[in-house]
């Protein structure tokens, strides 16, 4: 066991939305930073981070100021978790595992929204001590590059995970919440969107699909992982983080275990989405509170009492009417009528909340623009498309230098701190460059701020 | 015949009404040695009333006086009512009332669980359909009387809402409808209370109103008195005092059911607790239809193309954007009904070694009297088990579980001395006492803080007249802000003679004609008389006021007609 530097095995989180795939994130990153316990990062990735952070500034700006030209300011809906160049649900590119795909939502009220795809060399994952991602687990396996990683997932009880995204709000919804309707009630906004989610069956069959399909990857490869079972974690949470630390090599006590849970539980613990928990949820078998019957025959009909099994939760089972929840009644009332809630409120928060992430859209005919080197739109509602392809213009372009960059970077010589100081030092001109065609004047003394961080490294 | 001569008897026939109550009050004032009070009424109302006169007036009569002794129910105890019936009729041998409390409003009034061990109780119940349709229709015609109305709109339907949430989410074609139903469904919905006390008699009205043999054991298991036959099939002929629904509407609840608008159903459905139907199946109800026991259509959902209705908290909001309703948007937890639906579903009595054990049902223990004392306190700490001496006992303990004011008894178990801080501070007393401030309404009178029951504190609280505060200068604050919101607030607008000013949430249309005129102190029964002889109008908006007095400000042959025109206008305005 080791409590100071981690150098052999860097965390990899592979896990399905809504699993406790972020509360295992923050467990496995607060090991880390406990005392000493930071995974050392080399100069070559001290580099890089600097990059991501001067290149996630300026593509940014880029973003509003395409916009502007539109006339969109204040209402667009651009969340901070995705200002980042690495923010937003990530992946390994399947067609190209050297490079990690990165999806941003752009919504504007009254317009629309669309989901653009950036991609980059897959090193910028590692911006985050914890390397992570929704989707391929068996390809991360597949890829040499991650064979030193310490491979983790989380799982939950389907009918929870599928429960949990039917009253999710995602970071674009959070940010209109945020802007737009800050008195409104979250549990009210959450509650009328979850009802028109549980009575249009159709959207249901696409969240349980998406899940179905992200089982009958991860289920063949889930002896390579080290698996976090939710229900677990929120039932006796010490003995669970004791568990995740051994896998890291790390001695944890029951304290310190307890210590670490108590600022992370039941909290939010994203910076900029501020709705990514539920008030007053986070409840094992909470869904036992909104699923009905009806629902659960969706989940037998994509073979989820082998799903079940496999996972080790007891079978799909059948709920008594009898002892339905208020709010189940209401449900059941609707699906008895053949007929959906449309009382969903404000139809910009609505359409942005819709689950674009984790639902298999195949059926719900939004507009895909064709892929380009680096980019793609996907997804689209956006009723100008003008705007769209102007963004996408701004991406591909904003992209190609971006990944000139990171490139150059990752082909230098950056075995010494001495290295990374030249190759910073290299990239000057470069940067003021790119800072010069964005108005803020913070893009400069951004980049003078990362000098000076390498250079202190290497004093 | 009364057990003992000297001793007077007491009854009390428990029910949320709409069961035939009028007229069984009168079928057991029929013997002269039994005074009977009804509901909220005066308390001499039955006594001194007649039968057949009420039958024609009867509606109207229960409309505009049916909340008279309101006050006495809600601020004094059930002893304290017992005195007050005695002295009402100091001739009479048994004393009892019918539909003045509902199971849990008598337990939680009575000081001392000996009174309710010496009463005799039964439970009235009626179908929950007919029921809801009957209350339905007297809340909608309650709206002409603002008194009554009051209650519902300032008490009863924000107990539905903070009970029940999910009726924010349901489509609200019209607020007063809706506010109407979802009180209707409400009383329904508060059965789940009474089904917590076990050993309770139960009767269905549509029995007790039709076979005059159970009508017969029921006037005599209540009164200890004999009542002969001729006199009961009198009145069984004669049929109720109250219709309350047009007649000739269908009696048969499927129908009646099925008549309902969705919504209606909707509501129905969800508000009535699964445990309050079992128990209605028990007692051979037939209560299918307010099952949700659905299964999908087979055919694809498709949106319509009409634009929705919307749904409650859109309509508030319409109203209001600060609608007061609206603070009850965000849950914070199961409602009490809710817990006792889903956790808590009621008591059994075990009576075990000369004691009474009040079990709850979700507890597998059979010989209560073996567990160990450390085992015992631990489960009457989590109010699953009480052992009590009489069966009276364990009602009073398990409504101090189940329904606690926790305010109030912390402030009770410090047992200082209250003590007078500050005399008419803005119309209220400051008193010192259990280590709290209670802010006390001067108009309510002297009170013994000690003996303060839940029932008279829960009413004092929603009518404002108390405050529980931990200092001094957080009682004067909230009565300041009390006073602020109270305050008739001049919207600086005159329309056709009537100057509209906001006032409790409503715009109040005032007529200039009656000159200044201090909305706060206006008597009620003056304010309805204004509001009747269309001198003020209460609207939801100013827009309907302005509509409703263009529609009076008509040419003059039509102003004659104005009662006729503000009836219609009332009505368009549900």
């Amino acid at each position: 066991m080791d409590t100071g530097t981690l150098k052999a095995r860097k965390p990899l989180v592979v896990a399905a939305p809504r699993s406790g795939f972020s509360l295992l994130i923050s467990v496995i990153d607060n090991l880390l930073r406990r005392g000493v316990g930071r995974i050392s990062r080399s100069p070559r990735q001290i580099v890089l981070d600097r990059v991501v952070e001067l290149a996630s500034f300026y593509i940014t700006q880029k973003y509003r100021s395409t916009f502007a030209r539109f006339g969109i300011t204040r209402d667009l809906i651009f969340n901070g978790e995705f200002h980042l160049l690495v923010g937003g649900p990530k992946w390994l590119e399947k067609s190209n595992p050297q490079l990690a795909g990165f999806r941003k939502y752009f919504g504007v009220r009254g317009m629309g929204d669309f989901l653009l795809v950036t991609t980059h060399p897959r090193q910028v994952l590692e911006f985050n001590d914890v390397v992570h991602s929704h989707t391929a687990p068996a390809l991360w396996l597949q890829e040499d590059y991650y064979a030193s990683f310490r491979k983790f997932t989380s799982i939950r009880n389907p009918l929870g995970i599928i429960n949990s995204a039917s009253f999710s709000l995602n970071a674009m919804a959070s940010e209109y919440i945020q802007n737009f309707l800050p008195g409104e009630s979250e549990d009210h906004i959450r509650q009328r969107h979850g009802l028109y989610k549980l009575t249009d069956l159709e959207f249901f069959r696409g969240l349980v699909r998406f899940l179905k399909g992200y089982l009958d990857e991860y289920l063949p490869c889930q002896k390579e992982y080290f698996v976090m079972r939710w229900e677990d974690l929120i039932t006796d949470p010490p003995t669970t983080i004791c568990r995740i630390a051994a896998a890291l090599d790390l001695a944890c006590s029951e304290e310190e275990a307890q210590a670490l849970w108590k600022p992370m539980d039941h909290v939010n613990l994203l910076r900029f989405h501020k709705h990514n928990y539920r008030k007053g949820k986070g409840i094992v078998g909470d869904w036992k509170n909104s699923l009905v019957n009806e629902h659960l025959d969706i989940f037998r009909e994509y073979g989820f009492d082998h799903y079940m099994e496999a996972l080790g939760y007891p079978p799909v089972p059948v709920l008594d009417p009898r002892g339905y929840s208020p709010y189940q009644k209401l449900i059941a009332r609707y699906l008895q009528r053949g007929e959906l809630y449309r009382q969903v409120g404000d139809p910009d928060l609505f359409g942005f909340a819709f689950n674009k992430s984790n639902i298999d859209a195949s059926k719900f005919g939004f507009k895909s623009f064709p892929a380009r080197k680096w980019t793609r739109v996907e997804r689209s509602t956006l009723s100008q498309d003008s705007v769209v392809e102007a963004v996408s213009d701004t991406a591909e372009e904003c992209c190609e230098k971006i990944n000139q960059l990171l490139f150059q970077v990752l082909d230098a010589r950056l075995e010494t701190w001495s290295d990374a100081r030249d190759c910073i030092g290299s990239l000057e001109k470069d940067w003021t460059n790119l800072m010069g065609e964005v108005p803020d004047g913070r893009g400069l003394a951004l980049y003078a701020r990362a000098l000076e961080s390498i250079r202190s490294n290497c004093a | 015949m009364p057990q003992d001569n000297q001793s007077p008897r007491f009854f009390v026939v428990t029910t949320p009404g709409l069961s035939a109550t009028r007229w069984l009050a009168y079928v057991l004032a029929e013997h002269p040695d039994v005074y009977v009070a009804h509901g909220k009424h005066a308390l001499d109302a039955v006594i001194r009333g007649q039968f057949t006169q009420e039958q024609q007036s009867g509606d109207r009569d229960s409309l505009m006086r049916g909340n008279e002794m309101q006050a006495l129910y809600d601020r004094h105890s059930l002893e304290e009512v017992f005195a007050r019936y005695q002295q009402t009729r100091p001739e009479a041998r048994v004393y009892g009332c019918v539909h003045s409390y509902t199971l849990d409003g008598l337990i939680l009034a009575a000081r001392n669980p000996q009174t309710l061990s010496n009463l005799r109780i039964l439970n009235l119940v009626r179908h929950p359909v007919n029921y809801i349709a009957s209350h339905y229709a007297l809340v909608r015609s309650a709206e002409k009387h603002p008194r009554l109305y009051q209650l519902y709109v300032e008490r009863v339907f924000p107990q539905a809402l903070r009970a029940y949430p999910e009726l924010f989410l349901m489509p609200c074609p019209d607020i007063r409808a809706f506010l109407a139903f979802a009180a209707s469904c409400q009383g329904v919905a508060n059965l789940l209370r009474d089904l917590v006390f076990p050993g309770v008699r139960s009767v269905k009205m549509e029995e007790l109103t039709t076979r005059i043999e159970l009508l017969q054991s029921v006037c005599q298991e209540l009164t200890g008195l004999t009542y002969s036959p001729e006199s009961l099939k009198t009145f069984i002929n004669r049929g109720a005092v109250n219709q309350h629904r047009p007649r000739g509407a269908s009696n048969d609840p499927r129908t009646i059911f099925e008549g309902w608008e969705s919504w209606q159903q909707d509501i129905a459905q969800v508000m009535i607790p699964g445990a309050v139907l079992d128990w209605l199946e028990e007692m051979d109800y037939d209560v299918t239809m307010l099952r949700s026991e659905s299964s999908a259509p087979s055919r694809t959902n498709t949106p319509s193309s009409e634009p929705p209705v919307p749904c409650l908290a859109d309509h508030l909001r319409m109203l209001d954007q600060r609608h007061p309703y609206l603070e009850q948007l965000t849950r914070s937890g199961p409602s009490t009904i809710q817990f006792i639906d889903t956790e808590h579903p009621g008591f059994q009595l075990v009576h075990q070694e000369g004691k009474v054990y009040a079990l709850a049902r979700s507890l597998k223990v059979q010989n209560p009297s073996r567990l160990a004392p450390e085992a015992l306190r631990m489960l009457e700490a989590k109010g699953l088990c009480f052992c009590t001496d009489t069966v009276a006992e364990a009602w009073v303990a398990i409504a101090r579980s189940l329904f606690p004011n926790p305010e109030l008894a912390a402030a009770q178990t410090m047992t200082t001395a209250p003590h007078l801080v500050e005399e008419g501070f803005r119309n209220f007393n400051l008193v010192s006492y259990g280590g709290k401030v209670f802010a006390l309404a001067q108009c309510v009178g002297p009170v013994d803080f000690s003996r303060l029951s839940e029932t008279e504190f829960r009413e004092l609280r929603s009518k404002e007249q108390i405050f529980i505060a931990d200092s001094l200068a957080e009682a004067k604050r909230w009565i300041e802000q009390l006073h602020e919101r109270l305050q008739p607030q001049s919207l600086e607008t005159t329309y056709k003679g009537f100057n509209l000013v906001a006032y409790r949430g409503s715009v109040w249309a005032v007529a200039q004609s009656l000159g200044s005129l201090d909305l706060a102190s206006l008597p009620a029964g003056e304010t309805e008389e204004h509001q009747r002889t269309a001198r003020i109008f209460v609207a939801p908006s100013t827009e309907q006021a302005r509509r409703w007095i263009d529609q009076i400000s008509c040419p003059p042959r039509r102003r004659n007609l104005f009662s006729r025109i503000y009836r219609r206008a009332v009505s368009r305005s549900r």
